[in-house]
């Protein structure tokens, strides 16, 4: 906008320091206008192809639904552009010059919408005819709701596995996590062995794959024949290994959140006479939640689709589970069913996240 | 032993090599209150940090009352609970309520039950005039209100020693009375107080004695009167001339 702006000014009538005869022109119309009415233009030829592909009976469904229906969509804002536009032109040569910018304005914003809607409209129908390509070759192959159905119950059993791996390790992870993050901000020279630890986990762990990780302990323990170590279920090393990895995320997220709060709180804490567990206790861990409880959700989110990786130890999880049908049925349908439920699973999480940035911020404010 | 109640002998502060307090010497009676002028970075506020052991001192000595509060083996925790700080930022703790942060540490540091230390914070509150805020959170506070929470809440603590660094600088002109009052009234009060501030005038008023720091070094102590009317340091004078361009005095 600044660079129209600028430009209008430049090209347009006298700079506004100027004084002069003449107020500056609103800032034109016709770029925006002839790219929303090109853009929309070329969304009813795809809108026009998706049809044919998706319903290859009737022609007149195909109008329908592949021009008239886009066509009435996108061409609401589309109109009001183009009245804005001339309006402005008019009101402009009437020496009306505040109803003239008014006009231009609302005309940018109606263009605006348009290409917007056109650009939605245009990503779908894309995306549908890739879908219904070659004769519905990708919907037939992904999206088959006969192999679906067929896989559901079993893979919704599976997938109570992933809930308690992730469970478990979320757990785990913040705990030990806690204990990390801690150790590795610990004051004085003497702590320096703890702290150097502490680092060099959170490195470690921090670098390895998770997959990997997954793989040697579910593996590795058991052949260890260490009593108790080696006694575990493999769910159980699953969690323990997915919990290692993820205690080093988290040991960080709790150290941005400590490090976070001002040092004066610790400071006028410390001067009060509260001893230093109780600062920790009283001031910074209940003031460090509300600052990582997004950050922390995000991280379990990631956690949660990494329960998925327990497939390459054996244990039948959802994903598991969906692969020995697709590969029964030569079929993936099955586990695109998967993708739906992690995706169900995790949307309401991603929301919760967003909604306590947006709280936290407007907090900060002071609101 | 002297008998001052809070005595600074040979005081010395360096951060690494930087050398903030140099041997300072400083006698406070009880019912006292010393105030501390000086520029920025005269070390001002680093030596009221040390009296109340957020900064350790790396030679000379404190003492509170007779006892050796510096150097190791010193209980922090509870020199801290007989000597109260307010800081010019407040410090509040925000996501606590006004009543709760000032019963906090009384609770903790087993000086009083919950339903004392509260029936206390009530009525401490309602002296600094906030007993329709006890529920209230500090962003919910203007700044004259939330210093006055902080000065309730180091009193509750009942300190043999209150310690108050530039404590209205941080806000708005018209907020800074209602706070000096409360400084005037716990004088009054005999509240033994060591003090930093901008506000000469009441430095002047409320003071027993002014101290004038100087690169971390006491250059000259006194009565206000031989201070402000007969201020012999150069250094002294030269501060006291820019405070008044300022239009501070
Ligand atoms: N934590 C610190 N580390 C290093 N230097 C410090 C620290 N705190 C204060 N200083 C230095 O100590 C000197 C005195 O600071 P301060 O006591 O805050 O002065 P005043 O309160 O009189 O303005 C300044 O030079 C300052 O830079
Ligand atoms: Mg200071």
């Amino acid at each position: 906008m600044n660079v129209q702006a600028s430009g209008a000014r430049t090209t347009g009538g006298p700079a506004p320091g100027d004084d002069a005869s003449e107020p500056a022109r609103p800032l034109s119309t016709r770029g925006y206008l002839s790219g929303a009415a090109v853009l929309a233009l070329l969304t009813v030829v795809v809108c026009y192809a998706f049809a044919g592909a998706a319903l290859p009976a009737g022609q007149p469904l195909r109008i329908l639904l592949g021009i008239v229906l886009p066509a009435v969509i996108v061409g609401g804002p589309l109109l009001a552009a183009y009245r804005g536009s001339s309006l402005s032109d008019q009101e402009w040569a009437a020496g009306r010059h505040v109803a003239a910018r008014v006009a231009a304005a609302r005309s940018r914003n109606a263009s605006i919408a348009s290409l917007g809607l056109t650009a939605f409209i245009a990503i779908v129908s894309l995306a549908g005819l890739l879908v219904f390509t070659n004769d519905g070759a990708v919907q037939k192959t992904f999206l088959n709701g006969e192999f679906m159905v067929k896989s559901a119950a079993d893979i919704g059993k599976a997938l109570l596995i992933n809930v308690q791996i992730a469970i478990g390790a979320q757990i785990l992870a913040m705990v030990f996590g806690l204990l990390l993050a801690v150790g590795r901000l610990l004051p004085g020279k003497g702590f320096w062995p703890v702290r150097a630890l502490c680092i060099a986990y959170i490195d470690v762990f921090r670098g390895i794959p998770s997959v990997v990780l997954i793989y040697l302990v579910c593996f590795g323990l058991p052949l260890t024949e260490v009593p108790i170590l080696s006694e575990g279920d493999p769910i159980l090393y699953a969690v323990v290994a997915l919990a290692l990895t993820y205690s080093a995320y988290n040991a960080e997220l709790y150290r941005a959140g400590i490090e976070s709060i001002n040092k004066s709180q610790t400071s006028a804490a410390l001067s009060m006479g509260l001893s230093q567990p109780d600062v920790l206790r009283f001031v910074i861990l209940p003031q460090m939640s509300r600052n990582i409880a997004a950050p922390m959700l995000s991280t379990f989110i990631g956690l949660q689709k990494d329960t998925a990786l327990v497939i390459v130890v054996g244990i039948i999880d959802a994903f598991s589970q969906a692969k020995i049908y697709s590969a029964n049925d030569f079929n993936l349908s099955a586990v695109t069913a998967v993708c739906f439920l992690f995706v169900l699973i995790t949307i309401p999480q991603t929301r919760l996240v967003d909604y306590l940035l947006a709280r936290s911020s407007t907090r900060k404010k002071g609101v | 032993m002297s008998t001052a109640f809070v005595e600074l002998d040979q005081v010395t502060k360096k951060y690494g090599d930087h050398t903030v307090l140099d041997r300072v010497d400083l006698a406070v009676d009880r019912h006292e209150v010393v105030t501390l002028i000086g520029a920025s970075g005269s070390g001002k506020s680093t030596l009221l940090r040390c009296v109340n052991g957020l900064e350790t001192i790396q030679g000379g000595q404190i003492s509170l009352n007779g006892d050796v509060v510096s150097g190791e083996g010193v209980d922090l925790v509870k020199l801290r609970r007989r000597v109260g700080i307010v800081f010019q930022s407040f410090n509040l703790f925000p996501h606590m309520t006004v009543l709760r942060n000032c019963t906090l540490t009384p609770v903790r540091a087993g000086v009083a039950t919950r339903d004392q230390a509260e029936a206390d914070a009530r009525v401490m509150l309602e002296r600094v005039g906030l007993k329709d805020k006890v529920g209230a959170y500090p962003d919910q506070l203007s700044g004259g209100q939330q210093q006055r929470v902080a000065i309730a809440r180091a009193m509750l603590m009942r300190p043999q020693v209150l310690l108050l660094d530039e404590i209205t600088s941080a806000l708005d002109p018209e907020l800074v009375i209602e706070v000096l009052n409360l400084v005037r009234e716990l004088a009054a009060d005999g509240i033994t107080m060591m003090m930093t501030t901008h506000e000469m005038p009441f430095a002047r008023e409320i003071s027993s004695k002014i101290c004038f720091l100087h690169k971390g070094s006491i250059l000259e102590q006194g009565r206000p009167e031989e201070i402000f009317g007969a201020p012999r340091a150069p250094e002294l004078r030269t501060f006291l001339r820019k405070i008044h361009e300022a239009g501070r005095d």
